[in-house]
């Protein structure tokens, strides 16, 4: 088999249908473009949900009498780092809570106290696995266990929010993406489905001078593939340009010369789809 | 080389296109395939080239029998077959050599082959001056032609042609006949469906003639014979 007469076929096909292989070709490019744009939104968005997860901390306060005794606070600190939900502990002690709070407010406020009424504390972060609510509750009651432990500060209703949003988000990105997957397989097929009937009469021919199936679909699905890369090729130009135009945002990309690859790739793997499905249904021999 | 063996073809609706009909042709015959519009002509024909098979009984072409005959066996009996229509149905958006040529290059042919075979050919058919003009601006006659060089170009053992002088004048018509009197003359097998009641006066070659299904006679030769499995 000549490899030259399937491509020369598939331009053919570009060159017959002008119109929708321009819609086939705008349609994948745009909606890679939409796919990729979802996937750096969903990487920013992602990442920016762990950073506040890791901001909702969990502060354990220390008995005074426990905090003056560094050996009994030494093993307070062992015990709460033993929980499988801490990342981390952070002693805050006495001086330490005093300079912040100086920091952050009116320091004339504390001119009236003659000692400083601040207790130790000690500011856990979580593991990424247990930033959920549900972990945050068996935390609470596993601190509220260890003795020495005055009171727990931790922001159950913001997680629960954080929750929320990550399940939103979830679940819009699914539907957006069966969308985005479906509907350039879709405008594919119906093209390859126009070009076969515009070719009705070279299909006919080919199955009387004796070409064997595979041969007569190869030059379609070539074509669909094809239309797909060129819409990567846009989608990713697409891409290059809009992260040239927001560079100063700050945002992340993600391994954005992998995504032009994939875009490339993604578009074929669609249009080699959307031309299967076309030419399963109408080249019957 | 061609057996139907009491062949019944039924469509939707119980109408019967073929009628228990009997028939061999041997190799390197000329036979006309005659009767009036509806007579089963069209459908004969498409059982040679298997895009239709028998409701009952069998059809045999060259080695393959239509009762055993796979998908991806049509194909290959489809190349040792040239057809050529009434209709011509050539591809206007392609030239006289390109027309002719993509007949062999769906069998994978090589292209330095491809180019010396199709000139050979369109030499044959008269048509190498025109090897770059496409279908509409030729007359019936050189389209005719045309669809002749594609159906002869694989080198078939059996030309089929389906009223191929149902559009052309008496001068043109006989021009073709003389046309599939020379590929006869080299061996090929030709069957020709036709109501021209002037080509099978002038011609004087057997006449297998149907009639709404039914054979009516020519269908065998005095010594027919016996094809079994031998051909499967």
């Amino acid at each position: 088999m000549n490899p030259f007469y399937f491509i020369k076929e598939a331009f053919r096909g570009f060159y017959q249908a002008k119109l929708m292989t321009f819609v086939s070709v705008a349609t994948i490019g745009l909606t890679l473009f939409l796919l990729a744009c979802m996937a750096v939104a969903y990487l920013n968005v992602y990442l920016g949900l762990r950073a506040v997860g890791r901001r909702v901390a969990v502060i354990v306060y220390v008995k005074d009498a426990v905090a003056s005794d560094t050996a009994r606070l030494a093993a307070v600190v062992e015990q709460v780092k033993g929980c499988p939900q801490v990342a981390s502990v952070h002693v805050v002690d006495k001086k330490e809570a005093w300079d912040r709070f100086k920091e952050q407010n009116d320091s004339a406020m504390l001119q009236a106290v003659d000692e400083n009424p601040f207790p130790v504390s000690l500011e856990l972060s979580l593991a990424e696995k247990s930033q959920s609510a549900e972990a945050l509750e068996t935390l609470s009651r596993e601190l509220s266990n260890i003795e020495g432990v005055e009171d727990l500060q931790m922001s159950r209703q913001e997680m629960k929010r954080l929750e929320r949003y990550k399940t939103l988000f979830l679940i819009g990105s699914f539907f957006l993406l069966v969308v985005l997957v479906v509907a350039p397989i879709v405008v594919i097929s119906n093209t390859i489905k126009l070009t076969i009937y515009a070719r009705r009469e070279l299909i006919r021919n080919m199955h009387f001078v004796g070409a064997t199936p595979a041969y007569i679909k190869a030059p379609f699905i070539l074509e669909g593939m094809l239309q797909g890369v060129c819409g990567g090729i846009i989608a990713a130009a697409a891409l290059l340009l809009v992260k040239a135009a927001l560079s100063h945002f700050l945002l992340a990309w993600g391994p954005w010369y992998l995504a032009c690859t994939l875009f490339i790739a993604t578009g074929a793997l669609f249009g080699c789809i959307g031309s299967m499905s076309a030419v399963r249904k109408f080249l019957v021999s | 080389m061609i057996q139907f063996s009491h062949v019944t073809k039924e469509y939707a609706g119980s109408f019967e296109a073929l009628s228990d009909v009997s028939v061999f042709i041997d190799k390197g015959e000329f036979v006309f395939l005659t009767g009036a519009s509806g007579a089963g002509k069209t459908t004969l024909l498409k059982h040679i080239y298997m895009e239709e098979f028998p409701t009952k009984g069998q059809v045999f072409v060259g080695g393959y029998d239509s009762t055993y005959m796979r998908s991806r066996d049509i194909p290959l009996l489809r190349r040792t077959l040239g057809i050529v229509f009434q209709d011509f149905r050539l591809l206007s958006d392609r030239n006289v050599f390109e027309n002719v040529a993509f007949a062999m290059r769906v069998t994978g042919r090589k292209e330095r082959e491809v180019k010396r075979k199709v000139f050979e050919v369109l030499a044959l058919t008269g048509l190498s001056h025109k090897c770059a003009y496409f279908p509409p601006q030729l007359s019936g006659g050189e389209q005719q032609r045309v669809c002749i060089a594609r159906a002869i170009v694989n080198d078939p053992l059996i030309i089929l042609a389906d009223e191929p002088t149902g559009n052309l004048d008496v001068a043109v018509s006989r021009e073709i006949m003389a046309m599939f009197q020379k590929i006869n003359s080299w061996g090929t097998t030709v069957i020709m469906a036709t109501h021209d009641e002037f080509l099978k006066q002038q011609y004087h070659y057997r006449e297998i003639v149907l009639d709404r299904g039914v054979l009516i006679r020519g269908g065998d030769i005095t010594v027919r014979p016996k094809i079994g499995r031998m051909f499967a």
